[in-house]
């Protein structure tokens, strides 16, 4: 049961995938991605996302769409503001990582 | 900054919450849709966080669902500034009294101010003497010289004959009275006098009002010669003339020549910009200007360059507010030889500036001649003008130095035309 619902996500994003490589349309709106925008390495608004996994200084785990999540480790995080679909966080930025991977 | 005006529009509080499950709690509040900005941890299980003030009452069930404990540390911007001062009803009452207390008097007169220009007038105490007897006096309702404005300055008029105009301006609480002094007109010279020459010239017309011409059209006189005559002369009745001294008066045109020669040096000493300079860079406002950066320093003769940039041109367009940056740079000084044309530029505007002090004002001028060569090191330049002016001067009746030096016959009579012009007194 478990695997046809794995299996009609996939066909699902196939399809999507499909429709934006062939009408050239956002990738972040139709396959749900988190959209990072960096100024430099102290300011950094992410869009898309689905909430706080962890805040400190020196970490910030934020959730994505499919159980997805970005680690963002540096010095004197800080988060500038936060509603529903944005966040901005501003500190040292030194590492950005994808633990379960993207798409 | 419009962030920044319009949370203070709407008012926010600062709020520290305590717990295990901040992260979570920030999710739900986030997904009531509350806006929450500076969030910071300042230390492990705390979170401090910025938010308007209507959307605190929807965080209370996150701090419950979530067991965190929240604590409004702040509360700032418009409406918690305007509850603060709504809650105090004595400033309110002091507020309201104030205002009245100033209104009430700035509907008075306070101060009576009088100036006096030109002319003789009377000194202030009895200027301000008869202002306090027409009403305008300190304490008086500001209403009412408003409402008498014309009768005041009526009866100051009449109470001051002497005045040639005069004016009443209320300003706030202040009445400020000026007065201008009649002039009279110069006085007239009396008494004979003749009319003589104050140039030298060529006579072109004549035109007497009084007195006997001595000169017409077309005679060459020198300065000091006489022109009109002050005696008139008058038919007797019994027959033959008489003489009467009168104060000549006239017009006598003339064409009068001005010459002037200049001799320009084609060897000058000229300033040379040197590599020191200092700059200043100021604020103008209005007439006052207020240096505010200095580059370099340098002492003694200097070349100045001024360059402005407008920052603020006023409602006016008056440059209300500049920029001024002053270059003084060094001068050293280099003796050059300048070409002929460049002298005679200089001998011409040396020229026009002696010939704009030497010729009058009423002069018109008819021909303008101008020569020049070179001469070893200068050029000489000769510029010659001719006018036509007016040269009548009055001066001193001769018919007593005529009364000395040839007769003494007081009731001489004479006939016209006989080529005497000695004067003779009825």
């Amino acid at each position: 049961m478990a695997n046809t619902a794995t299996n009609g996500r996939r066909r699902k994003k196939r399809y999507k995938t499909l429709l934006v490589n062939l009408f050239g349309l956002p990738r972040e709106v139709l396959l749900d991605l988190p959209r990072l925008v960096m100024l430099g390495n102290s300011r950094m608004v992410v869009e898309n996302h689905k909430g706080l996994l962890e805040y400190t200084e020196e970490t910030v785990r934020i959730k994505t769409a499919h159980n997805g999540e970005i680690r963002i480790t540096g010095r004197g995080l800080n988060l500038l503001y936060m509603v529903k679909e944005e966040l901005g966080l501003a500190g040292r930025f030194l590492r950005i990582e994808w633990p379960g991977g993207e798409e | 900054m419009y962030r920044w005006l319009l949370d203070f529009y709407h008012g926010y509080l600062v709020v520290m919450v305590q717990g295990k499950r901040l992260e979570e709690f920030l999710n739900r509040a986030v997904a009531k849709g509350i806006y929450l900005w500076g969030i910071r941890r300042p230390a492990p299980g705390r979170l401090l966080f910025r938010v308007r003030g209507k959307d605190f009452s929807l965080l209370r069930s996150s701090f419950r669902r979530c067991g965190c404990r929240g604590k409004i540390l702040h509360r700032s911007g418009l409406p918690f500034i305007l509850r603060r001062l709504l809650r105090n009803k004595g400033r309110w009452l002091g507020l309201a009294f104030f205002i009245a207390a100033v209104q009430v008097l700035a509907s008075f007169v306070w101060v009576v101010g009088v100036a006096v220009e030109d002319g003789e007038l009377p000194g202030h105490p009895q200027i301000r003497d008869e202002l306090r007897e027409i009403g305008v006096r300190p304490g008086v309702l500001r209403g009412r010289i408003e409402k008498d404005y014309e009768r005041i300055l009526e009866e100051l008029a009449i109470a001051f004959p002497e005045a040639a105009w005069i004016d009443v301006k209320l300003r706030g609480v202040v009445v400020l009275v000026t007065m201008v002094g009649k002039t009279p007109p110069p006085a007239r010279e009396e008494g004979p006098a003749d009319i003589v020459a104050a140039k030298e010239g060529l006579v072109s017309e004549v035109i007497v009002l009084e007195g006997t011409p001595l000169v017409k059209a077309g005679d060459m006189v020198s300065r000091g010669d006489l022109l009109i005559l002050g005696e008139k002369v008058l038919p007797r009745r019994e027959g033959g003339f008489i003489s009467q001294p009168v104060r000549a008066e006239g017009i006598v045109k003339a064409r009068v020549w001005y010459e002037r020669k200049i001799e320009e040096p084609l060897e000058i000493w000229r300033p040379v910009r040197g590599n020191r300079e200092t700059v200043v860079f100021s604020l103008r406002w209005r007439d006052r200007v207020f240096p505010f950066y200095r580059r370099g320093r340098i002492s003694g003769k200097v070349l100045w360059e001024r360059h402005t940039k407008s920052v603020c041109r006023g409602r006016n367009q008056m440059n209300l507010v500049e920029v001024i940056k002053d270059i003084y740079s060094e001068v050293s000084w280099m003796k050059v030889r300048i070409s002929p044309e460049e002298a005679l530029v200089r001998a011409r505007r040396e020229a026009a500036s002696e010939f704009s002090f030497l010729l009058p004002e009423t002069a018109a001028i008819k021909n303008r001649r101008e020569e020049w060569e070179i001469s070893g090191d200068f050029l000489v330049y000769r510029l010659v003008v001719e006018t036509l002016e007016d040269i009548a001067q009055t001066a001193a009746f001769t018919r007593e130095k005529q009364e000395h030096g040839q007769s003494r016959d007081q009731n001489r009579e004479r006939t016209p035309g006989d080529g005497d012009r000695q004067a003779v007194c009825i």
